[in-house]
């Protein structure tokens, strides 16, 4: 691309001072970065050193792999790596999927005013924070009050106490996320569907393909680069496993399920003043991210996709 | 194509009964969303909310009607001032981030800018490694803005996938357009104050609501960085009264409060869900179009 452009571009010095203002424009944003991005990375130190507040981040002692010694021989980290990976991989396969779904069904809808009223609708709970949708779940729940229990209680049930109960919790979780997302998520595949050519389904019509063979044979082909795209990017993330939903939901009856590794260090940081320990467990999920992020990018590249970066 | 009048396919090959279907079970769907905040609006008027379940679980008119649980959720210690830190943060913190993130953005559409792939790493490497939460708390108490409300303005202020969606944007607008304003003499400065940024509206519309919705609806940082309870947002006082105190009950720390006032308690929690949300159900509709389009925008570059 560099030798099409050399012939009318400047020199690098009348290009500086053609641009000049254009650097002053940059100052605030990269000011930011020095203080707000790269300032918490020097602070990543703290994980290799014993930190004490009165000490500060140069005066703590260096204690080398310690605090990462100690955290593999913790159980309750392996947990919540566990529950990490688990509520995850649930995601992955049921909250994804359900935004594809949902474009697809959206595709199936011909009247256009239907279609923008059931995509604005399902896409408005991405709007509510998770301290709301948290609270509306207590509230619709709850097994005294809450309108689940009342029915169950209307059909001659006993009340379960679904947010109190490991594997009623999980559920909740993935249903909850589904709630907020597949609208949003949806987005992405009703703009690659907006997309496909509609000769396509015309040769199909014509071929005598009903909408179901047009949906296998031409649709899902035609968006198979941005299904992929979505779940390599969803991979990348594996380590995340949502801190404002779990945050907003668990409770102490339910975390052998439900603590996950951000809500562990912020507990272990905020709550307990466990800086150093909190900020190598911190470290640790990060690195796996960033792996994993690397990881999906090569292979994102690898089979024809572009790449992220 | 000659088909019978009443044929069970559509035109385009469908069946009507699975087309049926489909629209069946995307309006269930959309009562999933609707029904809980219809539920929750009726109990919030409702004069004995909670026990009214039991009768009428389905709520779908309000047990009695007053507006004594809103008055009352509003005679709540900290709710005056919640909402004060939280329009402070979510207008201020909205214009100063899209003005910064513009302003940065613009000079990496250049493509001939001296430096442009070294300071476009020097964002991205924020992307994919971050300090995390511990480094980012020490940073912020070392410059001093704990307990400050202007940390809720300045921590998010800047967002490298943001500054690359309008960067790339940018970069859509024809060259022949600042070239013709060049021709006559216009400055750098000018070009983009005079030229880019009128045209840019509505993508600057799409990260500024973006950004609204995000800081109205935060309120992890200010649980985190702030200590007095007066400078929280209004998210941290709902918090506080949904869902700690639904977990307290659970572990037995506080006794449920007498059957006289559990009602109005009941109602009142409502009432406190649906002042958060009604500004975003308000805000809603005027908005719901520029957010399709960003993904969009960032789905392309994908």
């Amino acid at each position: 691309m560099q030798p099409d452009l050399t012939y009318r571009a400047p020199s690098i010095r009348s290009r500086l001072y053609k641009y000049r203002w254009l650097y002053v424009f940059l100052i605030p944003a990269i000011v930011w970065y020095i203080i707000f991005a790269y300032g918490p990375i020097y602070g990543l130190q703290i994980a290799f050193k014993d930190f004490k507040i009165l000490k500060g981040i140069e005066g703590s002692e260096w204690v080398g792999m310690k605090h990462f010694i100690k955290m593999f021989k913790t159980k309750a980290f392996w947990r919540v790596t566990q529950n990490t990976l688990v509520i995850s991989a649930l995601k992955l396969v049921f909250v994804s999927t359900s935004g594809l779904v949902l474009a697809l069904l959206l595709n199936e809808v011909t009247h256009s005013k239907y279609r923008t009223v059931v995509s604005s609708v399902t896409m408005l709970p991405h709007f509510f924070s998770w301290v709301v949708i948290g609270s509306i779940l207590l509230e619709i729940l709850s097994p005294s009050t809450g309108m689940v229990n009342a029915v169950i209680r209307a059909c001659g049930g006993t009340p379960i106490y679904f947010l109190g109960d490991n594997e009623w919790f999980l559920f909740w979780v993935i249903v909850s996320d589904m709630w907020e997302s597949a609208g949003w998520n949806s987005i992405i595949f009703v703009a690659a569907i907006g997309g496909i050519n509609p000769e396509l389904y015309e040769a199909a019509q014509i071929d005598g393909a009903g909408r179901w063979k047009q949906l296998t044979n031409v649709t899902l082909p035609c968006i198979a680069g941005t299904i992929v795209v979505v779940m390599v990017l969803k991979v990348g993330s594996l380590m995340n496993a949502g801190f404002d939903q779990i945050y907003n939901m668990y409770n102490s009856a339910v975390m052998d399920t439900a603590d996950i590794l951000d809500t562990y260090v912020y507990r272990q940081g905020i709550e307990s003043s466990k800086f150093s320990y909190s900020t190598a467990v911190g470290l640790f999920k990060n690195v796996i991210n960033l792996v994993l992020v690397l990881a999906t990018n090569y292979f994102s590249k690898l089979i024809g996709q572009e790449g992220l970066f | 194509m000659k088909k019978p009048r009443f044929s069970l396919t559509c035109r385009d090959g469908g069946s009507v009964l699975a087309r049926a279907a489909i629209y069946i079970l995307l309006a269930f769907f959309m009562i999933t969303v609707i029904y809980p905040i219809y539920y929750l609006f009726m109990k919030s008027f409702s004069t004995y909310g909670g026990l009214a379940v039991s009768t009428d679980p389905f709520m779908l008119t309000p047990k009695g009607f007053t507006l004594d649980a809103y008055t009352r959720f509003f005679t709540q210690s900290y709710i005056h001032s919640g909402f004060a830190v939280t329009i402070f943060r979510s207008v201020v913190g909205t214009v100063l981030s899209t003005v910064v993130m513009a302003l940065a953005a613009y000079p990496l559409s250049k493509r001939d800018l001296p430096g442009r792939k070294l300071i476009t790493w020097f964002f991205m490497i924020n992307m994919f490694f971050v300090g995390g939460l511990i480094p980012t708390y020490l940073t912020v108490k070392r410059i001093g803005l704990l307990n400050n409300v202007w940390i809720l303005v300045l921590l998010p202020l800047c967002s490298t996938y943001y500054i690359l969606l309008l960067r790339s944007f940018f970069e859509g607008i024809p060259e022949a357009l600042e070239e013709a304003a060049d021709i006559d003499g216009a400055t750098t400065t000018q070009i983009f104050f005079q030229v880019i940024l009128p045209i840019s509206i509505p993508s600057l519309m799409t990260i500024a609501t973006w950004q609204f919705f995000t800081h109205w609806n935060s309120y992890f940082d200010s649980m985190v960085y702030i200590t007095d309870t007066s400078k929280q947002v209004v998210q941290v006082h709902i918090r506080r009264l949904v869902i700690e105190q639904s977990n307290m009950l659970l572990a037995g720390t506080v006794v449920h409060g007498g059957k006289a006032d559990m009602p109005t308690e009941e109602s009142m929690r409502a009432a406190g869900i649906m002042i958060t949300i009604i500004p975003v159900l308000i805000v809603y509709p005027f908005v719901r179009k520029y957010f399709s389009k960003g993904m969009v925008l960032g789905a392309v570059k994908g």
